[in-house]
């Protein structure tokens, strides 16, 4: 135990246990703010996360499937040829594992076409294709082209593949000139091992088909095909290796601009708005006080949706007035004492504000002016039937806001015929621009308060959104479409310190035309 | 409040209530932001120091052991404090928040105490104190902590620490005498 001396001791014991101060109500309503925001991140963060993942990998997919279907498909608009190598070659070939294989399909301008297949130091072999314009050959029919095998170096003749035979077909056209030119490719080896499984198998390996439709006689194409085989600890590779091709950059461009796009669009209809709201159970006994209300709003705003093929993202930015009554029954109860009964009165008010007071006097609230209807009914009970004296929350709340929400969704879009569909889902942020409030006490119908731009309104709600779309073409560039939309607030709009809970759920029904860009 | 019910409290804060966060914030906010003012030199800084203690009572919660709550609670408050005040380290040493003695000790006034003197008066002579002095005092005083430990929280010397600690209470005997002197007056 430590030792104090006696001054230290008395200003010890002075402030031991001291807990007087209560803090500023900011305090909590900061804490409990910050809190939200955490919360609202954490939740956030993983699905975000998620969906960002799943984004990328769905773009990624869609654009590395289409990038090899174009190569396959020998798209001739830049003389591009396609390359198939078939049936694991790789595991067939002798090639050394570490060996980087070379074909090179060389055209020249007198037509006199040279494939090479190199190893990695460039130097295993080619094969003379200087018949292959022979004007002589009929349309289809295979010229065979002996390999030049005192073209290998020893090194490779020893342990390497040989082209044992080639076949060349071109397409001629009226003139006699090739418009098209088949390659193929016949590989064995003089390996051992590799001689015995092809003469087991009796086959020979289709190393490679080179398909150079529409090829251009008087232009030089050179096409490279690497294959690259990986020394995995002696692992041997058994897939099919689909060398992709060289693809010429002007070509992805107008592959990329014809799959990405853009359209804008405009939009306006009326929300159906049903709040819930709870007021603090640590307040009340009565849990009856947990109510909903229902009001009819309006929007209107504009989006971009940015196109990835089918997938889309959307963002924009619109305007939203919401003006809400919160009208709900109180009960009360009023002990007699002279006859010991009491008396139970049930009253629902119904206000309307008319306007507000023009004498503002500054610094002041401003002055409602409101048009009350009371209906009440009281009823006598025993007091055998008073078991609690009930503590009531008498407040009524309305309010009215005005916001500008920004909309982030990603969705999916289907074509049929002249009708586009598209599901979306997402968050919207709303600013709250303006908002005014009234606090009445249901008892005597009192306002309590009214405030005009009330920081007792977060400033800042945040929204879950789910769309379903449904568009019909008028014209290539013009769209028109009705679109519901389910909304609903992730946060409270009241302060915590008001309401326990008010939340927000939309129903929006937008009209709207969309402009294509693309 | 009892163990009971403090245990369930705390679970469902665990579970995210806010209910039980509001809740662990009535009952705890007031005697926590005693300390907090123990080592600021006002309310606002105090209650910011105790905005940034709850966010991390909330968000830690999970880590709060067997020990006891409160003074798990009461710790975090404290490291916060410090924590709040070494982000002002850069403007403490500019002011030499541990200042050199520039004149000599004089011995301590060993009848003067702070008997009599309302919490709120004794509060404010310590929020009154240099910075340095103000921290030094309330570890030494307030959290039982050694001057080698206060060295080692701070990153001073013992002797510092010793110094400190000697100057504060020499300003605060000081203010109190004033204070008394101010109060007899008007009897006069």
């Amino acid at each position: 135990m430590k030792e104090f001396d006696a001054f230290e001791r008395s200003i010890k014991d002075s402030l031991e246990g001291y807990s007087e101060m209560q803090p500023s109500k900011k305090l909590w309503w900061k804490i409990s703010a910050s809190m939200l925001w955490l919360g609202i991140f954490k939740k956030a963060i993983y699905p975000i996360t998620g969906a960002m993942l799943v984004i990328i990998v769905a773009l990624g997919w869609g654009f590395s499937e289409e990038v090899r279907a174009l190569a396959k498909s020998g798209n001739n608009s830049h003389n591009q040829n396609s390359t198939i190598l078939e049936e694991s070659v790789a595991e067939q070939l002798a090639f050394k594992q570490a060996d980087i294989v070379k074909v090179d399909i060389l055209a020249d301008q007198e037509n006199q076409h040279r494939l090479e297949v190199k190893n990695d130091n460039m130097e295993a072999g080619s094969i003379d294709y200087s018949k292959t314009d022979n004007t002589n050959v009929l349309e289809s029919e295979p010229v065979i082209v002996s390999v030049v095998e005192t073209n290998l170096p020893q090194e490779s003749k020893a342990n390497n593949t040989k082209i044992t035979s080639a076949l060349a077909s071109n397409t001629l056209n009226s003139t006699g000139s090739i418009t098209s030119s088949k390659f193929e490719i016949i590989a064995a080896t003089s390996s051992n091992e590799l001689e015995e499984n092809f003469l087991a198998n009796n086959q020979s390996t289709k190393m490679s088909e080179i398909q150079p439709n529409a090829l251009d006689a008087h232009t030089t194409i050179i096409e490279n095909i690497d294959i690259s085989l990986m020394p995995l600890f002696g692992f041997k590779p058994t897939y099919s290796l689909e060398p992709l091709p060289k693809v010429q950059t002007g070509l992805v461009m107008n592959y990329m601009r014809s799959k990405y796009s853009k359209d804008y669009e405009i939009f306006m209809g009326p929300n159906l708005n049903s709040a819930v709201f709870q007021l603090d159970k640590n307040n009340t006994s009565d849990p009856s006080l947990n109510k909903s209300s229902s009001s009819v709003s309006y929007h209107f705003g504009a989006n971009i949706n940015l196109y990835y093929k089918n997938w889309f993202v959307r963002s924009g930015i619109n305007y939203s007035q919401i003006n809400e009554k919160l009208s709900f029954e109180n009960n009360a109860k009023f002990m007699d004492s002279i006859t010991y009964f009491y008396t139970l009165y049930s009253r629902t008010y119904l206000e309307t504000i008319l306007g507000y007071s023009s004498n503002i006097i500054p610094g002041m609230d401003s002055i409602p002016i409101i048009g009350i209807t009371v209906i009440e009914n009281s009823s006598q009970h025993s007091f055998v039937e008073y078991d609690s004296v009930m503590k009531t929350n008498q407040l009524q709340y309305r309010y009215n806001y005005s916001s500008i929400n920004i909309p982030l969704m990603v969705g999916r879009k289907f074509n049929y015929k002249s009708f586009v569909f598209d599901v979306a889902g997402g968050v919207s942020w709303a600013h709250i621009l303006q908002n005014e409030i009234q606090l009445f006490d249901q008892q005597s119908g009192e306002i309590l308060g009214s405030w005009k731009n009330s920081d007792k309104i977060n400033k800042d709600i945040f929204n879950g959104v789910l769309a379903v779309g449904i568009g019909f073409r008028m014209t290539d560039q013009n769209t028109v479409f009705i679109r519901p939309e389910f909304q609903y607030n992730i946060n409270s709009i009241f302060d915590e310190s008001l309401i326990d809970k008010h939340k927000l759920y939309q129903f929006r029904f937008s009209a709207g035309i969309r402009y294509n860009i693309n | 409040m009892d163990s009971k019910k403090l245990e369930e409290l705390v679970l469902a804060c665990k579970k995210g209530s806010r209910k039980a966060r509001a809740s662990l914030y009535k009952t705890y906010a007031p005697m926590l932001l005693g300390i907090c003012l123990r080592y600021s030199k006002n309310r606002e800084e105090a209650e910011d120091i105790l905005h940034e203690a709850f966010i991390k009572i909330y968000t830690k919660i999970d880590q709060s052991g067997r020990g006891s709550f409160e003074a798990w609670m009461k710790a975090i408050v404290r490291n916060e404090s410090l924590y709040y005040l070494r982000k002002q380290a850069s403007e403490f040493k500019n002011h030499n928040r541990y200042e050199k003695d520039t004149e000599g000790d004089t011995d301590e006034d060993e009848d003067i105490n702070a008997e009599g003197i309302s919490a709120n008066v004794i509060l404010s002579m310590i929020q009154a104190l240099p910075q340095g002095y103000r921290l030094v005092f309330n570890l030494y005083v307030f959290e039982e902590k050694s001057h080698k430990e206060i060295s080692n929280l701070l990153d001073i010397s013992e002797s510092t620490s010793k110094t400190q600690l000697l100057r504060g209470k020499k300003q605060l005997q000081k203010h109190i005498n004033e204070y008394r002197n101010q109060m007899s007056k008007p009897n006069k």
